[in-house]
């Protein structure tokens, strides 16, 4: 009987131990530092997208459920979508107007377009330009890479100084 | 020692009272895997991609087989009978309604795949017929794909997430697929686009890659739609002359066999029209497994890579 009871603290030594020292670490892990603050920007922003091609549905899109078609260019600030639209002319410009959440730091505006499966191969071109106040404050031109999808990151930079608004975008 | 004994099965049993510890799955999840039985290759391939393992699929026709003509055994209604979900093509591929017979039967929900395609009318005869291999071309797999995940994600609502995961990676390799295909076809020169095959199947990728223009970019073969008995199928004499002669009077280079259809005819053609033949295509079912043939993408490839090996060596010699 002695064995036995041996053995069952043994058991409860051992796992208890564990538990605490696993609660101990729980408890000394650092709290996570404070997000800095998000500062918008103080001007009216425009998004605009002109393509060189006719922008069509993705047929290789995910398609849960039978709502509509889906989106053919789609722009987003991170989950945030800015622009959803299921049919673009080559060349005639798409404008979201005005695009709130634009904040002073780095802004990166996600893009995706489709084009149709037929232009496979062939170089295109989407411009995206980002206007402030009536301005034009940055722009970035992408091309395909022989896919029938166009998708890039477009990064603009807002910095705030003593010389008022200066905006830089990343390639 | 009676004492160590009971030591010992006290230890064991505190061992296996830990979590995990003899659990044959280390997620904790349900034993039964929800069962999906599917009508061909294809569609098979198709669920396994959307899937993975969290689910078994079963597969009624075997590589190489006909869906056409196929008559269900006893052991696919028993396989039926102990799905959770059934899936078929559609568009009349399974001859007869044999899979949605077999799903009926056993009280079984049944999916068609191919639900939402735009088909291909043909006319036979003055019959207007439907194209059921909607399959050969790259965006109907995704719709084919697209349907499953969704029934599939209503079935077993909990694995949901794993399912559109992995549909959008095999969307993705569809994408690649048809831009691959397309850079592929443009090697042959248009004039020398010409794909004689032994039964109707290849319209749809006819019209999407563009071969058979002077035939409306549609399949050119002896026999129609089906090789069965259904309206517009099979082979009459009128067909054969006329392929024969469309043959000549197009230039085709070489004609193609396909792995599920005796090839006796189309190489009788061939001799009689004086082609060669450029090799074997996978139709209306994938190949045996370890194949290259035995995903769809490895069917859509080698499929391709006979075609402009063919029709690009005799566009050279030219």
């Amino acid at each position: 009987m002695k064995r036995i009871a041996a053995v069952l603290l043994l058991w409860i030594a051992v796992f208890g131990g564990l538990a605490l020292y696993m609660k101990r670490l729980e408890t000394k892990r650092p709290a996570p530092a404070p997000e800095p603050p998000r500062i918008e920007s103080p001007a009216v922003y425009a998004l605009e997208v002109t393509t060189t091609f006719n922008v069509e549905p993705d047929p290789f899109a995910l398609r849960t459920d039978d709502s509509g078609k889906p989106a053919a260019l789609l722009v987003r600030i991170a989950e945030r979508e800015i622009m959803r639209v299921a049919e673009v002319q080559a060349g005639i410009p798409v404008r979201a107007e005005p695009v709130a959440g634009i904040i002073q730091g780095m802004n990166e505006f996600f893009v995706e377009a489709n084009m149709p499966l037929d232009t496979t191969g062939k170089s295109v071109a989407l411009r995206m330009r980002l206007i402030g106040d009536g301005l034009p404050v940055a722009e970035q031109t992408f091309w395909s890479e022989g896919e029938s999808r166009i998708a890039g990151t477009f990064r603009v930079g807002l910095d705030k100084d003593k010389e008022g608004n200066k905006f830089h975008h990343d390639k | 020692m009676i004492k160590r004994l009971l030591v010992l099965s006290m230890l064991l049993v505190a061992i296996a009272a830990c979590p995990g510890v003899f659990a044959a799955d280390p997620a904790g999840r349900a034993q039964k895997k929800p069962v999906l039985v599917c009508s061909t290759t294809q569609v098979a391939d198709f669920a396994r991609q959307v899937v993975g393992d969290r689910c078994v699929v079963q597969c009624i026709l075997a590589p190489g087989a006909d869906p056409h003509t196929y008559l269900p055994t006893p052991g696919d209604e028993k396989m039926v009978r102990g799905a959770d979900l059934c899936l078929q093509n559609g568009l009349h591929l399974e001859g007869n309604n044999w899979m949605g017979k077999l799903a009926k039967d056993a009280g079984k929900p049944l999916i068609v795949c191919a639900d939402g395609i735009p088909p291909i009318e043909v006319e036979y005869g003055g019959n207007r017929v439907s194209d059921p291999h909607a399959w050969f071309s790259p965006r109907n797999a995704a719709v084919y794909v697209n349907n499953i995940v969704r029934a599939i994600s209503e079935t077993d609502p909990a694995g949901r997430e794993e399912y559109e995961a992995r549909t959008r990676l095999y969307l993705q390799t569809l994408r690649v697929l048809d831009g691959w295909i397309r850079e592929q076809v443009n090697r042959i020169p248009p004039q020398q686009r010409i794909l004689v095959t032994s039964h109707d199947a290849f319209n749809y990728f006819c019209r999407e890659y563009h071969f058979n223009a002077k035939q409306g970019y549609l399949s050119l073969a002896p026999v129609g739609w089906s090789t069965g008995s259904e309206v517009g199928a099979g082979m009459t004499p009128e067909r054969r002359k006329q392929v024969i002669e469309s043959i000549r009077q197009f230039g085709a280079p070489a004609v193609f066999v396909e792995t599920s259809v005796n090839p006796k005819l189309i190489r009788e053609i061939a001799l009689e029209a004086g082609v060669e033949i450029g090799g074997e295509l996978y139709s209306d079912s994938m190949g045996k497994a370890g194949s290259a043939g035995e995903t769809y993408v490895g069917m859509m490839r080698e499929n391709v890579i006979t075609i402009t090996n063919s029709l690009s060596r005799k566009a050279e010699k030219r």
